[in-house]
């Protein structure tokens, strides 16, 4: 499902030259549930920042859903950052001007084809999944972190996406919402069938996924 | 600042600039438009002369004035010679109320001779100019313009109708073309009608407007061989100096209308763009955001140029009814009607939404090439 083959990144300077990743070479299965850890700045949000194509490598290649995305133009990242992608981040990332509902509905806004009516009818699908269909008119600021995080994942399957992306997606979460975003997660990898990715601090979370991959200095270490 | 305050503030900024730039167009549009109306005369060959009968008693001065139209007369470069007491470009009819039918209206009353059609070239469009055969008439004999005829007499032709100016009866005689005091302005619905009072101006056709120089000293020369000390000059020039005269004054407003009116350009596009660069700052977390879930470039600009436009159709729109209720009142007349109003909307407004969209297009493109990974990073 995901390939990435010798990727490199390095942040250059006029003076100073930072590997932030170097030779990496993962294999990530359809429907696999990944988690990546290790100590903080050895480069696991870069690498998910490449994964998710917001970024892009300074060397190798990235293979995904059997296409090969490393040079494709910005207009076609999109697209299919939009077809095959969900994100999860660790602070929400929710647009506060927009309720609960319409926050759900925004990656479909960008989809071509799909009707207001329609995408009204998966966000609420999508809320119902996550337990928040009682919330569809309230504001981010109006949720706890749990409910917020709950919205965000809503949000990253409304599209049905084949992957999804979770950069430390409990970590601004107490043991039990934490333990709730988590299940929710295993959930959508069980019956959807979905391969997540998820970035962690929390052994105990990253044990409950089916492979971690350690990651130190840049490097891949397990 | 929140949001809704900054809105706000950019709303009354559009509604302002709009207004502003309304009355500045609405204005001025018409007047401009004038310029590519014909006159309805010829001043190239023209000369005034005006004098100063100081107190001089009217029968002395009427026997003076025949004299000096004949001392005028005689100079080998002029042709013709008409007393008046209209000079296009300086002094104008005198606004009297006519009646045709029971309705009365107002008309300006141009108080000429019969040779002045003859010097400045005017054209009749019906019947004929009043002879000095006429002034022995009961009626005065009048000749209106076009557009006198056309307003107060639809489709009859008013050649041979009696009206009454200032209860007066008066027998038309002919139509002459549109008569305008100068080149921006609008159009004056008149009648011209013989001297009522000895005339203090002369208008002169001279064969060739080449020495002003030579003509200038003749006609003085002229005056000073009336043998009458009493009698002063108070202006002995060619028409089209005047017309320059006049046409500066025309181009002095509007220079200083078009420089205030950049000033207010230039204000508005940077305030409006420091504006729309700060909320965009301020919304660089939305934007990764739309980019993470799949929004291209173009699609984000896009909807930033789009918000730019709903902005400015809400900012502009109050100025748009207020515009609208003014024409529909006739508020602005005669500086403009419902024809020049309501291009003067449409400008106006198209204006303002190509300035918002260049105000708006350099901050939504920076926000369409926003890295988004840096963006979250940064927030």
């Amino acid at each position: 499902m995901i390939q990435l083959s010798n990727i490199e990144k390095v942040y250059r300077t006029k003076t100073i030259e930072t590997i932030a990743l170097n030779n990496i070479n993962i294999n990530i299965t359809r429907g696999e549930f990944v988690a990546i850890m290790g100590p903080s700045g050895c480069g696991k949000s870069t690498l998910l920042n490449i994964m998710g194509l917001l970024d892009a490598p300074t060397g190798g290649s990235i293979i995904m859903d059997d296409q090969q995305v490393t040079a494709l133009s910005r207009k076609k990242l999109a697209l299919f950052r939009n077809l095959k992608l969900g994100f999860i981040f660790q602070s929400y990332h929710l647009i506060n001007d927009l309720s609960v509902i319409d926050n759900v509905e925004l990656p479909l806004l960008y989809r071509k084809g799909i009707s207001g009516t329609e995408r009204r009818k998966r966000a609420l699908e999508a809320l119902e999944k996550v337990g928040l269909s009682a919330r569809t008119k309230h504001y981010p600021n109006q949720l706890s972190g749990g409910q917020r995080q709950r919205v965000a994942i809503a949000r990253a399957i409304i599209g049905n996406p084949e992957i999804i992306l979770a950069d430390e997606p409990t970590g601004n979460l107490d043991s039990a919402m934490g333990e709730e975003v988590m299940n929710l997660m295993l959930q959508l990898n069980k019956t959807d069938g979905t391969t997540i990715v998820m970035v962690t601090h929390d052994e105990l979370m990253a044990k409950k996924t089916q492979r971690i991959i350690h990651f130190f200095d840049g490097q891949q270490v397990s | 600042m929140n949001r809704k305050k900054q809105h706000f503030f950019l709303l009354l900024q559009l509604f302002v600039t709009f207004t502003a730039l309304f009355l500045c167009m609405g204005l001025n549009l018409k007047k401009f438009s004038n310029y590519f109306q014909p006159l309805g005369y010829r001043y190239e060959n023209a000369w005034v002369l005006a004098l100063d009968f100081q107190n001089m008693p009217e029968e002395k001065k009427s026997a003076y004035s025949q004299l000096i139209k004949e001392k005028l007369q005689s100079i080998q470069e002029i042709e013709l010679v008409s007393a008046t007491e209209v000079v296009p470009f300086q002094q104008w009819g005198v606004s009297k109320k006519i009646t045709y039918h029971k309705q009365t209206s107002t008309a300006l009353g141009f108080e000429v001779d019969e040779h002045y059609p003859d010097v400045l070239d005017m054209k009749l469009v019906e019947g004929r100019w009043f002879k000095a055969t006429d002034y022995a008439l009961n009626t005065i004999p009048v000749v209106l313009t076009k557009d006198l005829a056309e307003r107060d007499f639809k489709h009859e032709s008013p050649v041979g109708k009696t009206i009454l100016i200032a209860d007066k009866p008066a027998l038309i005689v002919g139509v002459s073309e549109t008569f305008r005091e100068n080149t921006s302005a609008n159009l004056s619905p008149g009648f011209f009608f013989p001297l009522q009072t000895t005339a203090t101006k002369y208008l002169l056709k001279s064969k060739s407007a080449g020495n002003f120089q030579l003509l200038e000293d003749k006609i003085r020369k002229a005056i000073n061989s009336v043998g009458n000390t009493e009698i002063l000059i108070k202006q002995n020039i060619s028409l089209t100096l005047i017309q320059k005269f006049a046409q500066k004054t025309d181009y002095i407003q509007l220079g200083v209308t078009l420089i205030v009116f950049s000033f207010l350009l230039i204000n508005v596009f940077l305030g409006v763009s420091g504006v729309f660069s700060y909320n965009l700052s301020k919304r660089k977390a939305e934007i990764a955001l739309r980019v993470i879930m799949g929004a291209s470039p173009a699609a984000i600009l896009k909807q930033f140029l789009g918000e730019s436009m709903v902005l400015t159709t809400l900012g502009i729109l109050p100025g748009v009814l207020i515009a609208v209720q003014l024409l529909i009142m006739q508020y602005l007349e005669p500086y403009t009607d419902g024809y020049y109003g309501a291009i003067s909307i449409g400008c106006s407004a198209l204006f303002i939404y190509i300035l918002m969209l260049s105000c708006a297009f350099y901050p939504s493109l920076k926000a369409a090439r926003l890295n988004p990974s840096d963006a979250l990073h940064e927030e």
